[in-house]
C-alpha cells in the first residue's frame, strides 16, 4: 500500500497474482508499468477472475461469484445430471458421529468438506451447512454423504448466488 | 456451453512424447528459463548429489470451462534435499489463505499471501469509493527468486543435453518445488 499526496494506490498479492487498485487511475497505470519494467509479468486489464473467483464489475457495484468453480466441483463429483433441490438440509435431520455405514473413499468425503469450505467465500448462506457436514471429515458414515450430496444439489439449484457489494454503499 | 468432459491431464513425461500440444508447451517453459539464467550446466562436484525433475502438466481453463493453455512445468523433487545442507531455511505459502505455519505473521511480514477476508475487503472498500480494480499475473514467479545455496539438479527429461548427458544443472534461481522457492520469491518482492 503505498499512500502520496497523489492519492492511494493498494497491491494485493497472492503469490503470482495481483489484484491493483487505487483513487487515482494515473497512479495505476504508472505502478502496471513499473512492475513490468521488473518483472515479467501480464496485464489482464480490469478485474475479473481471482483465485476462482469470478469478479464481475459494473456501474452498479461489483458481483463476487464462483459459478465455474462450482460447475467444475459437480463435474468432479459426477453431480450435474442430479435433481436439483431447494433447501440444502433436510428438515429436523439428527446426524450422528456413529450411525450409518462408513463411507469408503473418505479422502473423496473431505476433499468435497475442502471445495464447500472454499465455496462459503461467496455463498454465506451455505455457511451453517458446511459446518454440519464438516464435523463428520473424521469418520464419515452415509448419511453425512447423504446430507453433503444435498448440499451439492442445491448448489446445483443456485449456482448464480453470490455476493453483491453495492457501489452506492457507505463503509 | 459447459464442457462435460475434460480433457485429462497426462501424469509423466512418457506420456506426452510426441504429443505437439505438450511438445510446445514445454518448448516454451524451456526458453523461459533460458532466458532467466536458471541454471547453468556444470560438472557434478564430487561431493555433491543432483536432486531429480520432472515435468508436470496442467490444462488451464477459461472461466467458460474452455481451455485456454496447455501448461508445462518443471519441478524439482524437492523431497529429496537435506536440511542444512542444500537448504537452511524455509517457509511454505498458505494454500488458500487458511494455515498458517511456524508462527510466522504472514500478511504482516513478509509473505506474498493474501488472505481471502482480505482481499473481500479490498474489493468492498473498492466498489464503496468507485475505484477501479485490475489484475495482474506475474509468468514463471518463482523463477524471479534468486537462490543462494548450491542446489544441483539432473537434466530435465527430453532436454537432455545429448554431447553432455553427464552434465547437471547448477541451479542458479529457484525452481518450483524447491523447498526455499516460496521464500526466494517472497525476499524478492516485498
Amino acid at each position: 500500500m503505498k499512500k502520496t499526496d497523489h492519492g492511494i494506490v493498494i497491491i494485493v498479492i497472492y503469490v503470482d497474482d495481483l489484484i491493483i487498485t487505487g483513487d487515482n487511475d494515473a497512479n495505476i497505470f504508472d505502478l502496471k508499468k513499473l512492475l513490468k519494467q521488473n518483472f515479467e509479468m501480464k496485464d489482464l486489464g480490469e478485474l475479473r477472475y481471482f483465485l476462482d473467483i469470478e469478479v464481475i464489475q459494473f456501474p452498479k457495484g461489483i458481483w463476487l461469484l464462483q459459478r465455474q468453480y462450482a460447475l467444475n466441483k459437480l463435474t468432479e463429483y459426477g453431480m450435474t445430471g442430479c435433481k436439483s433441490i431447494l433447501i440444502p438440509l433436510e428438515q429436523n435431520v439428527k446426524l450422528s458421529a456413529d450411525e450409518g455405514d462408513l463411507v469408503e473413499d473418505t479422502i473423496m468425503y473431505r476433499r468435497i468438506m475442502g471445495n464447500l469450505i472454499y465455496m462459503t467465500i461467496t455463498r454465506p448462506d451455505l455457511s451453517y451447512e458446511v459446518g454440519v457436514v464438516s464435523q463428520f471429515m473424521q469418520t464419515p458414515r452415509k448419511p453425512h454423504l447423504d446430507a453433503v450430496r444435498r448440499i451439492l444439489r442445491y448448489i446445483k439449484h443456485t449456482l448464480q448466488c453470490g455476493i453483491f457489494y453495492e457501489a452506492k454503499n457507505q463503509l | 456451453m459447459v464442457r462435460i468432459i475434460q480433457e485429462v491431464e497426462p501424469t509423466c513425461f512418457e506420456q506426452v512424447v510426441g504429443n505437439p500440444k505438450w511438445d510446445n508447451a514445454m518448448d516454451e517453459k524451456m526458453a523461459a528459463l533460458d532466458a532467466n539464467a536458471t541454471w547453468e550446466s556444470v560438472a557434478l562436484p564430487e561431493d555433491k548429489k543432483a536432486i531429480g525433475c520432472k515435468w508436470v502438466y496442467k490444462i488451464k481453463h477459461n472461466a467458460d470451462g474452455s481451455v485456454s493453455k496447455y501448461k508445462a512445468r518443471l519441478v524439482a523433487k524437492g523431497y529429496a534435499q537435506t536440511y542444512g545442507i542444500d537448504y537452511e531455511e524455509t517457509y511454505s505459502p498458505v494454500a488458500k489463505g487458511y494455515a498458517q505455519t511456524y508462527g510466522i505473521d504472514y500478511e504482516e511480514t513478509y509473505s506474498p499471501v493474501a488472505k481471502m477476508t482480505i482481499v473481500k475487503t479490498i474489493i468492498a472498500m473498492a466498489v464503496a469509493k468507485g475505484w477501479s480494480l485490475h489484475q495482474m499475473d506475474v509468468k514463471n514467479v518463482f523463477l524471479h527468486g534468486d537462490l543462494h545455496e548450491e542446489v544441483y539438479m539432473e537434466q530435465p527429461p527430453g532436454y537432455v543435453d545429448q554431447t553432455h548427458p553427464n552434465l547437471v544443472c547448477g541451479l542458479k534461481k529457484a525452481l518450483y518445488d524447491l523447498k526455499q522457492a516460496p521464500k526466494a520469491w517472497s525476499n524478492k518482492i516485498c
